[in-house]
């Protein structure tokens, strides 16, 4: 395997961008990366795209920035499409098949049919078989959030978190997004506000749940021997990749995430690093679909002992300024989530931040932190679960 | 070739009971039927029946965007083979709209439905 870089990183404002075209929006986030990676873009040798509900558009996108004729190849896998066509992209060039691409994401959220991302294919194949083993009498906003408010009610009976704990993640989300422009949601919220907005599966509220929203994000990868001939300047290396699958039923554990562990264990191995390299020289961002999610993963990576994760938020570790900063973009509740973008633009915010990038000048991870970083998505097509995440180090060695 | 329905064609419910089958090899429960074992890959299994009874394991309630929508509390329990030696975890819905009523820990039971999986809450 070959030693690849992430060398440039575009993300478009993230919001409702209904009047927009798809290439619109997507356009400017790869010219961006193509402009900031300071290349030639025709050195761009293929293409990864995420997106759940933009059938063509990597096409589309590529023709209007010059780049139509590399090989482009279209992601799907729900809320991890992005991540996964970012590590299509880094394995296209580890194997050497490629010595530069473009991995981006983009989603508009009205082409998406969570039904469909989240389990109403599984219906129409297995109809009555699935009756049986899966909430489909939920109703109302069943699925995601039902999901999730499962594992928060199941994670307060067995260590004790309370509701002002989880509701604390999306006080620390907002605090990083209000310096976040590219955020769809950058007004502060207090503990109170959160636990008093509109309950969608209780003890879940309307603000402890990701939004759906449009946006797309993109990065450019090059090898090592590219990194060098082309003199690149303060390339982020990939030092580890790792993707994890579980089907939801039966072993259903409502604590936790069982790919979040197996995952998180083969990335930070193939990186050699532990979980406790992190702290007081690493960041991260994870994807906080739900404001328990975030809570779980903390203790799932083993970044703290499990039912410990309260304790991350209530005393500050993850904070900008903290041991462990984690999300200092505000992450999925603030920026919002779309499908396909998401998993790109931690990526583009793990380069910026590295990088200390003028983008993110307002909410910059302090010096110490920035040696390594990971990211991690978290995607559940159909019933199953589809896990991704990165490791990233400033330095190759 | 293998047979293009790989599913046992085989009710889901037994009274109300769920039908599911148990590796021999692992001892995993597999619930609706399937051909492999999804954890030690094997296909020798046996029947088992797992129910009526069982305990939440915890529980939510849906949005409710307009006044008139009805309230549905749904949840995750283990349901318990009547020898005790199996269980199974079941998401369902509970037959209440009382939220106070469904505590984590509570007994239940099963109810025979074809279309969705309904638990009675029985006890404490």
């Amino acid at each position: 395997m070959r030693n690849v870089a992430v060398i440039g990183a575009g993300v478009s404002p993230f919001g409702r961008l209904d009047q927009l075209l798809y290439q619109e929006i997507g356009r400017p986030a790869v010219n961006d990366a193509i402009e900031n990676s300071g290349i030639d873009r025709k050195l761009i040798q293929s293409c990864y795209y995420g997106t759940c509900g933009g059938v063509g558009v990597g096409h589309e996108i590529m023709n209007e920035t010059g780049l139509i004729g590399i090989p482009i190849t279209r992601v799907v896998n729900a809320c991890s499409s992005g991540s996964n066509a970012f590590r299509l992209a880094y394995m296209d060039i580890a194997s050497g098949m490629s010595d530069c691409a473009i991995a981006m994401g983009i989603e508009k959220m009205k082409d998406v049919s969570m039904m469909v991302v989240g389990g109403g294919t599984r219906f129409q194949i297995e109809g009555k078989a699935y009756a049986h083993g899966f909430p489909v009498a939920i109703g109302g906003a069943g699925g995601m959030p039902a999901g999730f408010a499962l594992m928060a009610r199941a994670h307060m009976k067995e260590y004790g978190t309370k509701n002002e704990d989880i509701a604390n993640i999306v006080v620390k989300s907002r605090k990083n997004a209000s310096k976040n422009p590219k955020a769809e949601f950058q007004k502060p919220m207090s503990t109170d506000d959160v636990l008093n907005d509109v309950m969608i599966n209780d003890p879940l509220t309307r603000s402890q749940c990701c939004p759906r929203t449009d946006g797309a994000a993109a990065v450019i990868l090059m090898s090592e021997d590219w990194v060098k001939k082309y003199n690149i300047d303060t390339p982020i290396w990939i030092k580890g990749s790792a993707m994890g699958s579980h089907f939801l039923m039966p072993e259903l554990e409502y604590h936790g995430i069982y790919t979040d562990l197996l995952t998180s264990q083969k990335v930070f191995k193939m990186a050699g690093v532990e979980p406790k390299d992190f702290y007081k020289r690493g960041f991260g961002e994870c994807h906080d679909c739900f404001s328990i999610s975030e809570l779980v993963h903390y203790e799932d990576f083993g970044l703290c002992k499990k039912g410990e994760g309260a304790d991350m938020i209530n005393d500050g570790v993850v904070e900008i300024d903290g041991d462990l900063p984690i999300n200092p973009s505000g992450g999925l509740l603030s920026c919002g989530h779309p499908l396909g973008a998401t998993g790109v633009r931690q990526i583009t915010e793990i380069l910026f931040q590295m990088r200390k990038d003028k983008e993110v000048a307002k909410r910059q991870v302090p010096d110490k932190h920035l040696d390594i970083a990971f990211t991690h998505t978290l995607g559940q097509p159909g019933l199953g679960f589809t896990n991704v995440m990165h490791v990233f180090s400033r330095d190759l060695k | 070739m293998e047979n293009l329905i790989t599913r046992p064609k085989i009710p889901k419910l037994i009274e109300n009971k769920i039908n599911a089958v148990k590796c021999n090899n692992c001892g995993n429960i597999r619930y609706p039927a399937r051909s492999y074992c999804n954890k030690c890959q094997g296909t020798d299994f046996s029947s088992v029946l797992i129910g009526p009874k069982g305990v939440i394991q915890t529980y939510s309630s849906n949005y409710q965007k307009k006044k008139r929508d009805k309230k549905q509390i749904f949840g995750l329990v283990t349901l318990f083979s009547e020898d005790g030696k199996d269980s199974f975890n079941l998401m369902g819905t509970f037959v209440t709209e009382n939220f106070d009523e469904v505590k984590i820990g509570k007994e239940i039971e099963l109810l025979p439905n074809e279309k969705t999986t309904l638990f009675k809450i029985i006890g404490d």
